[in-house]
């Protein structure tokens, strides 16, 4: 060790300084070792640097510390009196608020070991031109390549230790926005984006930060609506399940459906929600068209695995949209028209900047098919959306969704009634942000969600409806920078009418079929937890109580399902199940571009479609809620993803492989009656489900030329007892191999042209494998259940869209949208009968006359070919 | 209690469109059935109230929807009902064809047991007397251009107080000079409302001359001969709409593996000249 006599010796490497202070050339091993020194310093005011001398010269150490931490010019009151080394040091580093060691009789000094201090950057995300809150917008911190997203409301929140940084906002279709900004407290900073483009899906736009752990949460999948408008359309309109249909792991039943299976789950067991509204009938024309209008919704989320706690209660999949607020700033006027349908939007600001409103209104326009062949007919559905979003002050938000959706087919040919049917949808809520702090958000929201259909004679009527509402607040703590909590509860209520009839009782005596009513409690805990920087937890609980209410009658049932007893039960709740539904994932970033994950979720549903229909069809549908008999249906999931980011290329790989039990299925007795059936519920047998797969997904979001192909193996069987002989089955979802690509190609800077291929395996059903004779008629013996298999499904839809604006800047915007469906007309089948003769114009129908020596012929129902559409859109 | 008048009516404007929808996207086709080699007993044995020769068919299951019937004609089979018996011999003019030995008629409030004999097996089954209500109005179509006319709607398609079938007999061959001049409908009320009976396929249009003669029967049902009729009626007539349901076996009250269905029914018939 080499003595040093002057403590002012710096030692400066990036920032640091260091000195090494030498008082004397007193070998210090000698002073330490040797009886402790007395030490004497009485001052009133004397500088740091002296007392370091004297300490030094009396007791013969000497001193290193980092000259930031000392100033040695800086005086102090210091007094001690014949006191030890320790006593000494001990006062100093209290005075100078450090603390020291001594290290081979050289005192150190070093900044006190105190818990780090963050700061919260906090604020709203929105479109400079709209004011429109921006969803899953990405805020990254450049120096430290590290961000959050925007929540469903545009809102975010980072911690981070006080300094100078670079904040990156950033999303598709916007100019991405960057922030120097030096932070020593708690800063709000809303940050308004400007848009890029107007109504054409992206393409050329660079990934805002590289850090894949951020950029993705796997297991969730977001549908951009612009990538959904991009899409080939449907008979002018881009169906919300066409999308959905294209991404790995979730099936549509077939043409004309709005049913969809997600990972092997039951149609059922999907919900749509709006704004935190359920949508139990999302479809209409039969399911042609959904309720979804792409020009309303802002964000598209689906959850098919690894459903977070504050989501559910469906076994299968979530799909969650965000509508748009409503511009803030201008009035707006948008529409589209086509050859069935047409659609009007307005958005308007109330108070600008404040408040807004977003309105639009859809309607069918198909009456010119068949109003000359059909002049008595009425056929058409009709939506109205209302958006109302006020801003109260900074830390106050309300929002309130109103959703109508309404199907009439009605035959007016009969003078004195009507005959037809009419199916409705309403849902509303009203959501409340409110921001305790930059570390919690709240939102609450008061929701309902209604669904009817009636089938009618005028006045007589049969009806099945379903009814509820709801109080949840939902609670988002940003504690740490590693560790992201939410918690709440939610409160609903449920009616139900699974079908009953009013009809003059002078005409006929119908069974009496009883309302439901229910309620179901949640309280739930989701948190994240960063435990490294390469690892994530991601664990949460969803605590349900389920209770049926009286007043109710209900049958208990035997083990042949014949009614066993009558039970009549008063006010109040007759009938409870509690659930506690788990979910755990594991998140591993294997290098900053890829990650791998593993989850497992347990789910419960409480509502059950009644319906023994496999038509792609929807209406008349009952719903039932788990009661003493039907309990409710519950589900395992396990799950490993991998995800990739090729940043060169600018590709996404993803796969996904996963295992699904599925407990309570609802099958059915054969020939079941599920209609105007007080006695239902020994109609419903129940199994299990067991589905598995892996899928694969190939995604290019950049570019010109951009989109994504998707493929899933997988596999779903049932075993329900007293069907099938007890033996398992492949279930009618059962479709091993599934195929989707969408392209979308620029081919100009005003025209895009985009395709969509999809290829699946076709679904199972029941062939005859035998004949018997009875009543002269020839009548199908079955095998195994779901021994066939239909033909495989393939379908290509093409679409061109032109944009006529020559600029951007023009404030009238418009294009044209040229689109077909199934481009090259191939048959999909999605039905096969055995009974059918050639009728009068030689088309198949069934035969009437046993006698007839005309020989029975199978026949096959394929829906859309080739069906051409051209939609004008527009926005003021 | 009267009857829900032709609920059947709530249904035109879904006909329609299921035209609109589907009739013009079905197309005839082939598809290979996977036929399995095991025959069944079916029995088809409906007896009635009729003091007649009452009449059963026995036969196999077949693979092909059209292949011919094969008849089973050594059975023995005796119907037993209040320790009285009765015996069925077969028809040697038609395989599968028996007939009571001498004419009987089922009575109210009996249990009739059937057994049959056949290949070392042993078939039996059992049924009572269902009531029969009045006979509906039969009405008929005219033809627009035509001097034909069609039956209108048989019955009621629900009633909650009584299921019933209908046999629709008509024969034109006196008119036309033609044997086959004949048609054999069936139509049902049951006290269940099916979604395929709500919506049904096209069907095939029976068209007659004017004096055609008309034999309505009526078959008052059991719950359980109800139940296997509506489960036949979806699997053929109904079957195939736009509501289709899950395919599956009738049900059957004929034990041992056996198929078909043992009936004992209360009958009204009528006999009209269309016109």
């Amino acid at each position: 060790m080499t003595p040093k006599h002057s403590f002012r010796s710096y030692l400066l490497h990036t920032g640091l300084f260091w000195i090494l202070c030498c008082f004397s050339h007193l070998s210090l091993h000698s002073q330490v070792s040797g009886p402790s020194p007395s030490i004497s310093i009485q001052s009133s005011s004397i500088e740091v640097g002296q007392v370091l001398a004297e300490i030094s010269r009396q007791a013969g150490v000497d001193f290193s510390y980092n000259s930031k931490l000392i100033d040695p010019d800086k005086r102090i009151s210091f007094s001690v009196e014949q006191a030890s080394l320790k006593e000494t040091l001990d006062q100093l580093s209290k005075i100078l608020r450090l603390r020291y060691t001594i290290i081979d009789g050289q005192v150190i000094f070093n900044a006190l070991k105190k818990k780090d201090r963050w700061v919260n950057i906090t604020g709203f995300l929105s479109d400079l031109a709209s004011g429109e809150s921006l969803i899953g917008s990405m805020v990254g911190l450049k120096e430290l390549a590290r961000g959050a997203f925007t929540n469903e409301f545009g809102y975010y929140s980072i911690s981070v230790k006080p300094g100078r940084y670079t904040l990156v906002y950033a999303h598709i279709g916007y100019e991405r926005v960057e922030k120097l900004i030096e932070i020593g407290s708690d800063i709000q900073a809303d940050v308004a984006l400007p848009p890029k483009s107007y109504n054409m899906p992206e393409v050329v736009i660079e990934p805002a930060l590289k850090d894949i752990m951020n950029k993705k949460m796997l297991g969730e999948l977001e549908l951009n609506p612009d990538q959904l408008r991009g899409m080939p359309e449907f008979a002018g309109e881009a169906g919300l399940v066409n999308g959905l249909q294209s991404l790995p792991g979730i099936k549509t039943h077939s043409d004309g459906s709005a049913f969809f299976y997600s990972r092997g789950g039951e149609r059922d067991q999907n919900v749509i929600i709006i704004d935190d509204a359920p949508i139990y009938n999302p479809s209409h024309l039969f399911g042609f068209y959904s309720m979804y209008i792409p020009d309303f919704a802002k964000n598209v989320k689906v959850y098919k695995s690894d459903m977070p706690a504050m989501v559910g209660d469906r076994l299968s999949s979530i799909v969650s949209i965000r509508t748009k607020d409503g511009n803030l700033n201008n009035v707006k006027l948008s529409g589209a028209i086509n050859p069935f349908v047409y659609r009007l939007s307005l958005e308007s600001p109330i108070v600008k900047k404040k408040s807004s409103l977003f309105m639009t209104f859809r309607r069918s326009n198909f009456e010119w098919v068949y109003r000359r062949s059909f002049p008595e007919l009425d056929l058409n559905f009709m939506d109205i959306q209302l958006k109302l979003n006020h801003k109260i002050n900074d830390k106050n938000r309300l929002y309130m969704t109103t959703i109508w959706g309404s199907d009439v087919l009605q035959d007016r040919s009969s003078e004195n009634s009507r005959t037809g049917i009419l199916w409705i949808n309403v849902a509303a809520s009203l959501r409340w942000n409110h921001i305790f702090g930059p570390k919690l958000f709240s939102n609450t929201t008061l929701y309902t969600g209604n669904y009817v259909n009636r089938l009618f004679l005028t006045p007589n009527y049969w009806v099945s409806g379903l009814g509820m509402g709801g109080l949840k607040s939902d609670f988002t703590h940003y504690a740490t920078p590693s560790f992201q909590s939410r918690f709440g509860f939610d409160f609903q209520g449920y009616s139900f009418d699974p079908g009953s009839v009013s009809i003059d009782s002078a005409i006929a005596i119908l069974p009496s079929i009883q309302p439901n009513y229910s309620r179901k409690n949640v309280v739930y805990y989701q948190a994240r937890w960063d435990v490294r920087k390469k690892i994530r937890i991601n664990a949460g609980v969803r605590l349900l109580n389920w209770g049926s209410r009286g007043p109710a009658t209900y049958y208990t049932f035997d083990d042949q399902y014949e009614v066993e007893d009558t039970v009549s039960v008063g006010d109040g709740v007759f009938n409870e199940y509690v659930n506690l539904d788990p979910r755990l994932s594991v998140q591993y970033q294997l290098s900053p571009s890829s990650q791998l994950k593993l989850s497992f979720g347990r789910y419960h549903q409480y509502l059950h479609q009644v319906s023994n229909s496999t038509s792609p069809f929807t209406t008349l549908e009952v719903w039932l809620p788990a009661t003493p008999n039907v309990q409710p249906q519950s589900s395992r999931q396990w799950s490993l993803s991998y995800l990739t980011f090729l940043p060169d290329q600018k590709l996404e790989i993803s796969a996904a492989a996963y295992y699904k039990t599925l407990s309570n299925q609802i099958d059915y007795e054969p020939h079941a009656i599920t209609y105007l059936n007080p006695l239902i519920e020994g109609e419903l047998r129940f199994g299990e489900t067991k589905s598995y797969g892996i899928e694969f997904l190939l995604k290019k979001d950049f570019g010109r030329l951009n989109g994504w192909m998707g493929y899933t193996y997988s596999r779903v069987f049932r075993q329900t007892e007293g069907l099938n002989e007890g033996r398992r089955y492949r279930a009618f979802q059962d479709r091993p191999h599934d195929f989707s690509m969408l392209i979308h190609y620029q081919i100009r800077k005003r025209l895009l042209l985009s395709t969509y291929w999809t290829s699946y395996s076709g679904s199972t059903f029941s062939s005859p494998t035998g004949f018997l004779r009875f009543n002269d008629q020839s009548v199908p013996i079955y095998g195994e259940r779901n021994n066939d298999r239909l033909p495989a499904y393939h379908r290509m839809d093409v679409s061109l869209q032109w944009k006529l604006n020559r600029y951007d800047t023009n404030p009238f915007q418009h294009n044209l949208t040229f689109s077909i469906n199934n481009f090259l007309a191939h048959q999909n089948i999605h039905a096969i009968k055995f009974n059918r003769i050639p009728g009068a114009n030689a088309s198949p129908v069934v035969q009437a006359n046993v006698l007839s020596e005309e020989a029975l012929r199978t026949s096959q129902v394929a829906l859309v070919r080739f069906l051409p559409s051209i939609t004008y859109r527009f926005t003021l | 209690m009267q009857i829900l008048p032709n609920i059947s009516r709530f249904v035109p404007a879904w006909l329609i469109l299921t035209m609109l929808l589907i009739s013009a996207c079905e197309t005839f086709t082939e598809w290979p059935l996977q036929p399995e080699s095991d025959t069944r007993l079916v029995v088809e044995a409906i007896l009635t109230d009729e003091r007649i020769h009452q009449e059963m068919r026995l036969s196999k299951s077949y693979a092909g929807i059209n292949d011919s019937v094969p008849g089973v004609a050594d059975a023995e089979i005796e119907v037993e009902a209040n320790g009285v018996s009765y015996r069925f011999l077969p028809d040697p003019s038609e395989a599968g064809l028996y007939r009571s030995q001498e004419p009987f008629k089922v009575l109210d409030q009996l249990l009739y047991k059937l057994t049959i004999h056949w290949q070392d097996s042993v078939y039996t089954a059992s049924s009572e007397l269902s009531f029969v209500g009045p006979l509906p109005r039969i009405r008929f179509q005219k033809h627009p251009r035509r001097d034909s006319m069609a039956l209108g709607d048989v019955g009621n398609i629900f009633s909650t107080s009584q299921q019933a079938m209908y046999e629709v007999n008509i024969d034109w061959s006196h008119l036309v000079n033609d044997s086959l001049a004949r048609a054999r409908m069936f139509y049902y009320t049951f006290s269940s409302v099916h979604i395929s009976e709500l919506i049904r396929p096209s069907r095939e249009r029976i068209w007659f001359p004017t004096g055609s003669i008309v034999i309505v029967k009526k078959f008052g049902l059991n719950d359980d001969f109800a139940d296997y009729l509506r489960a036949m009626a979806i699997e053929t007539d109904w079957n195939g709409t736009f509501y289709y349901t899950d395919s599956g076996n009738l049900p059957t009250n004929i034990s041992s593996d056996g198929i078909g269905f043992f009936s004992t029914c209360a009958v009204l018939s009528d006999t009209l000249i269309a016109e």
